[in-house]
């Protein structure tokens, strides 16, 4: 069973990392996180939506997000995705993690 | 903690499959419609917000199936999808469906009823504890005198030496089976006797259902009469009541006038059934008890020292081999039979006694004559049947492949529009396993009544046969049995199914898809699969025909033995009359005088006096001298003995060939006289010497002095201990000279009329003499049948199988060769319009197939050559390579190739090239 999870381009590992960041202040429904990531990145980051859903279920199984049914304001049912213990403690390894891994390509691109 | 509740996760997504996806659809929904509906507002028109809105998310398809597969759940889904395709694709063939699962039922279920049988008598284990322990003490070598060699092959008195002195087992105990006859009066009837030594049951680790079982202590010298009662009998006889134990149950000797009282003690467990294989015992009685059911002054079969009716068991020690304690035995063993050696015997046979030695063998599955004669067949029959279903598998991998050519475009469809060559595959390979799955159920059902069938056939021959199958509810099923069921139909499945769904969806498979599925010319590689299954079915097939000829000839061999007597109208009487309270030497006097009423009878031809049942084993074999015959160092003069009436030749119809028969004068005063066989004469006397008036000598035995003999009549030789050997010397004796006397006799009668009726008449006759009974009667002719059913069951089965792999092989021929020749209408067609003539067709046609037909057959031959060896002692009367089976086999097996294939091939010579050209 392949798993393909993230956009190609993305670094693995990064979409999870932006979910998770983009939900240590807020509960989020699936939309509200994509569009939240864009704006972040200031439109840099243009995920292919297709590819949240299963990143969230995957996560949603791991223990690091908890999903709430709920109801949007045009009565559609939708879920409401907040971060879970786990979830925090993982963003914590995570994001130190990216941070080593983003010095490590800077020291290597440095124009020299 | 973590993994838990991941796994957690998955499992609620298997039971909430359709709620999760519902959600996961309605979050897909809203997320596109909200960013429509911003796009909209940022000023795009509302079919272009949608659009776009979609074409951002991307493939909503596969992005709901990447989300399923998080939980790996999509192979689930994905299965359930093609499993249920697949029973579409039967629905909508049935023809194909019901061949397929019938032709698999078949294979399947002839399998699996094999196994059954070889399950129950050779691989199942006895259910004791640490069943691999259990070791069979036995004499080493060719035991030759008093003892046949297999199971009960110990006197006590050796059995008490081992029970004292053996140091190679933790535990030793002594078993034997006999029967008694149970109840009183009419209601009398035999029941199955296990004597066991007081270790039998705790060395094992038997335990005790109700009460409780013999224990050392019960095992001493005029010890209680005490019974355990086996499970199933306690069942049948008591209703399986708790009152059974407690109460007390008359048991008597056959051959002894009063019944003793033995009280029951306890049950066994259910689980367990005896020592031997597939005929459980219905009384445990220890030894020290069988005393009590002879007379005082009797024979005493625990102090005689050559009555040979123990076996022993032994369960080996921790930590020592199997071969460890053979050794030891055998180094030990010498002062035990110095100790327990018989008292009676001439010095020729005490030197022979003293050379014995001791060895064990390992016994985990138990011991008996079902295992012996069977196991072999069993092994064989499995070969058989497992060759049977390669037969159908390979026939369903023909017609899946002949299904799936008409489904090429089909699969290059589905595979352009994305499907992965292995979801294609694995949708063809769940189809086969549904059929394969339809298949072992059928062939489940199949199984238990052909299984049945088969022991049925094998009761003929022994008595009391139980087998415990393994697929009884009630019983408990055998986790063997349906482990040998699921592997079966997996293998199948995947040895047809895989294998062309592989074929199947190979690239240049798939190019059919374009060019139209009928190609101009004969692409040879494209049947290579088809052509190589087609030549291996030819091979097997001939295994197999083969087979079933060598059994069947063999068995007809054995029907038409002429054993040297008239077979036909033969009967036998067995009485007794140890009521009568006859004197010894009154004895055989009173039996020449059931003899003459016997005689009166009408519808009796003739009859005489026996000691023995022709071709039934049971004879007796005396050490004999005859003077100017030197035997060849290291073998000892023996000779079969019977003691016969005078008549006994003429009921039987054995020629005199020289001298006289027995006569009335011929009593025990008289001087002791013998008639000897052909086969007797030539063994022991030179060419033109006349054996009349010649004297033997037959040396002492237990209950048998030495004594000296004249020779005053030759027969011509009949087969005498068993059928298959034609050659033994046999030496009669007047019955009225036989030194022991038992009130019993075996009476040869000979009349046309059916044994029915001629046993209610001479029975009606004996029973009016007082103290007389008449225990058993019987057709030799139907009695020989009867002990032919192990090789009546190999020629039955073999043939059925050689037949069902014909039938299976010549449909196989004939779907692919029609195929074939379908797939190349167009070029045949274009040849005739070209000119060739329908012979020239026809015979293109059949050199194809004739070519696959010799290489299969050659593979066949060189198969069944290599294996016939292995049933050379199965077979009677031909040799394992019999030339006329082979020819004959491959004769039908070319005449039915060529039918097959000459069919197709005819209708192909027959098209009209206009139609077939203007086809595309």
């Amino acid at each position: 069973m392949g798993r393909r999870d993230g956009n190609a381009d993305l670094l693995p590992g990064t979409l999870h990392l932006m979910i998770l960041r983009t939900l240590q202040r807020e509960h989020l429904h699936g939309y509200a996180i994509a569009k939240r990531i864009r704006e972040l990145s200031g439109g840099e980051f243009e995920i292919e939506d297709g590819s949240l859903y299963p990143a969230l279920t995957r996560m949603v199984l791991k223990g690091w997000l908890k999903a709430k049914p709920a109801l949007s304001e045009n009565q559609r049912k939708i879920k409401i995705y907040e971060l879970t213990p786990a979830g925090r403690r993982r963003l914590e390894q995570e994001s130190g993690a990216f941070k080593k891994m983003i010095r490590a390509i800077q020291l290597v691109m440095k124009p020299s | 903690m973590r993994l838990w509740s991941e796994l957690a996760g998955r499992a609620r997504y298997l039971f909430q499959r359709r709620r999760f996806n519902q959600e996961l659809d309605d979050e897909i929904q809203f997320h596109i419609e909200t960013r429509a509906a911003e796009l909209e507002q940022s000023g795009l028109k509302r079919v272009e917000a949608r659009f776009q809105a979609r074409r951002e998310f991307g493939k909503i398809g596969q992005s709901k199936e990447t989300t399923r597969r998080m939980f790996g759940a999509a192979t689930l889904d994905g299965i359930l999808q093609d499993l249920s395709y697949g029973a579409r694709q039967l629905k909508r063939s049935p023809g194909f469906a019901i061949t397929a699962i019938l032709s698999l039922a078949l294979g399947i279920g002839a399998n699996t009823a094999i196994f059954q049988l070889l399950n129950a008598v050779r691989l199942r284990s006895l259910p004791v504890r640490d069943p691999q322990q259990l070791m069979e003490v036995k004499i080493a070598g060719d035991a030759r005198f008093g003892t046949h060699n297999s199971w009960d092959s110990l006197t006590y008195p050796l059995w008490e030496q081992i029970r004292d002195h053996q140091e190679s087992f933790s535990g030793v105990f002594a078993w034997s089976f006999g029967d008694l006859s149970f109840g009183e009066g009419d209601s009398a009837r035999t029941v199955r006797i296990a004597w066991v030594s007081g270790a039998a049951f705790p060395t094992l680790g038997v335990r005790a259902e109700k009460g409780r079982l013999i224990q050392a202590g019960d095992d001493r010298k005029n010890c209680p009469a005490i019974a355990v009662l086996g499970y199933g009998f306690w069942q049948r006889q008591y209703g399986g009541e708790d009152s059974a134990v407690g109460s007390s149950l008359a048991l008597a000797d056959p051959y002894q006038p009063t019944a003793a009282s033995f009280s029951v003690v306890g049950v066994t467990e259910p689980a367990f059934a005896g020592l031997e294989v597939g005929r459980p015992f219905d009384l445990a009685l220890p030894f020290c008890a069988k005393q009590r059911l002879f007379r005082a002054d009797g024979e005493d079969s625990l102090t005689n020292r050559s009555l040979f009716w123990v076996g022993v068991i032994g369960r080996l020690k921790n930590g020592v081999t199997a071969n460890q304690a053979a050794r030891q035995l055998e180094a030990s063993s010498a002062p035990w039979f110095e100790a327990a050696a018989p008292n009676d015997y001439d010095a020729t046979p005490m030197g022979v006694w003293r050379r014995y030695r001791l060895t064990a063998e390992p016994r985990p599955r138990g011991i008996g004559q079902l295992r012996e004669n069977y196991e072999t067949p069993l092994w064989l029959l499995l070969g058989i049947t497992a060759l049977v279903l390669t037969i159908a598998c390979v026939n369903l991998a023909n017609l899946l492949l002949a299904r799936s050519n008409a489904r090429v475009r089909e699969y290059s469809v589905r595979m352009a529009l994305g499907a992965s060559r292995a979801r294609v595959v694995s949708q063809l390979f769940w189809e086969s396993l549904l059929i394969a799955l339809c298949g072992a159920v059928a062939g489940t059902g199949l199984a238990a009544v052909l299984s049945r069938a088969v022991v049925r056939v094998v009761s003929m021959q022994m008595e009391g046969v139980q087998l415990d199958l393994g697929l009884d509810w009630r019983a408990g099923l055998d986790w063997r049995v349906i482990a040998f069921i699921a592997g079966v139909a997996i293998a199948a499945s995947v040895s047809f199914g895989l294998s062309t769904a592989l074929y199947a969806t190979r690239a240049n498979a798939m190019r059919g898809a374009n060019g139209g599925a009928r190609n101009t010319t004969l692409d040879r590689r494209r049947f290579a699969f088809q052509r190589i299954l087609i030549a291996g079915q030819m091979a097997i097939s001939l295994v197999l025909v083969i087979a079933s000829l060598l059994f069947v000839r063999s068995f007809h061999n054995l029907l038409s033995i002429d054993p040297g007597f008239r077979q036909q109208g033969l009967n036998f009487f067995f009485v007794d009359f140890v009521r009568a309270g006859l004197p010894k030497d009154g004895m055989r006097p009173f039996a020449n005088s059931l003899l003459d009423q016997v005689r009166a009878v009408p519808g009796v031809e003739s009859a005489a006096l026996s000691t023995f049942l022709p071709l039934a084993g049971g004879n007796w074999m005396l050490l004999i001298h005859v003077p100017g015959h030197e035997e060849a160092p290291g073998e000892d003069a023996a000779c079969q003995f019977a003691w016969v009436s005078p008549g006994y030749f003429a009921t039987l119809g054995i020629p005199l060939t020289a001298g006289r028969d027995f006569q009335e004068s011929d009593s025990a005063g008289a001087p002791r006289a013998l008639i000897v066989n052909q086969d007797f004469v030539q063994k022991y006397f030179k060419k033109y010497e006349n054996p009349i008036g010649r004297t033997v000598r037959s040396l002492r035995e237990p209950n048998y002095p030495d004594t000296l003999y004249e020779i005053v009549g030759v027969v011509k030789s009949a087969r005498h201990s068993n059928l298959r050997d034609a050659h033994e010397p046999v030496a009669y004796a007047p019955d009225l000279q036989h030194p022991n006397i038992y009130p019993t006799g075996t009476i040869a009668v000979r009349s046309t009329m059916p044994l029915a009726s001629l046993s209610k008449s001479i029975g009606g006759t004996l029973r009016k003499i007082p103290g007389v009974r008449v225990n058993a009667t019987l057709n030799l002719r139907e009695r020989v049948l009867t002990g032919l059913s192990r090789e009546r069951l190999l020629a039955w089965l073999s043939g059925f199988f050689g037949v069902l792999a014909l039938v299976l092989a010549t449909i196989g021929l004939y779907g692919v060769v029609s195929y074939m020749v379908s797939a190349r209408r167009k070029e045949i067609g274009i040849r005739i319009a070209l000119g060739a003539t329908q012979s020239a067709v026809v015979s293109m046609i059949l050199r194809h197939t004739a070519f696959l037909l010799l290489g299969g057959l050659l593979a066949g031959a060189a198969l069944s050559f290599a294996l016939s060896k292995s049933i050379a002692n199965l077979l009677y009367g031909l040799a394992p390579d019999d030339p006329l089976s082979f020819g004959a086999a491959a004769f039908v097996l070319v005449a039915i190739g060529l039918a097959a294939s000459g069919i197709p091939a005819r209708k192909s010579a027959q098209l009209d090239p206009n139609v077939t050209l203007r086809e595309e």
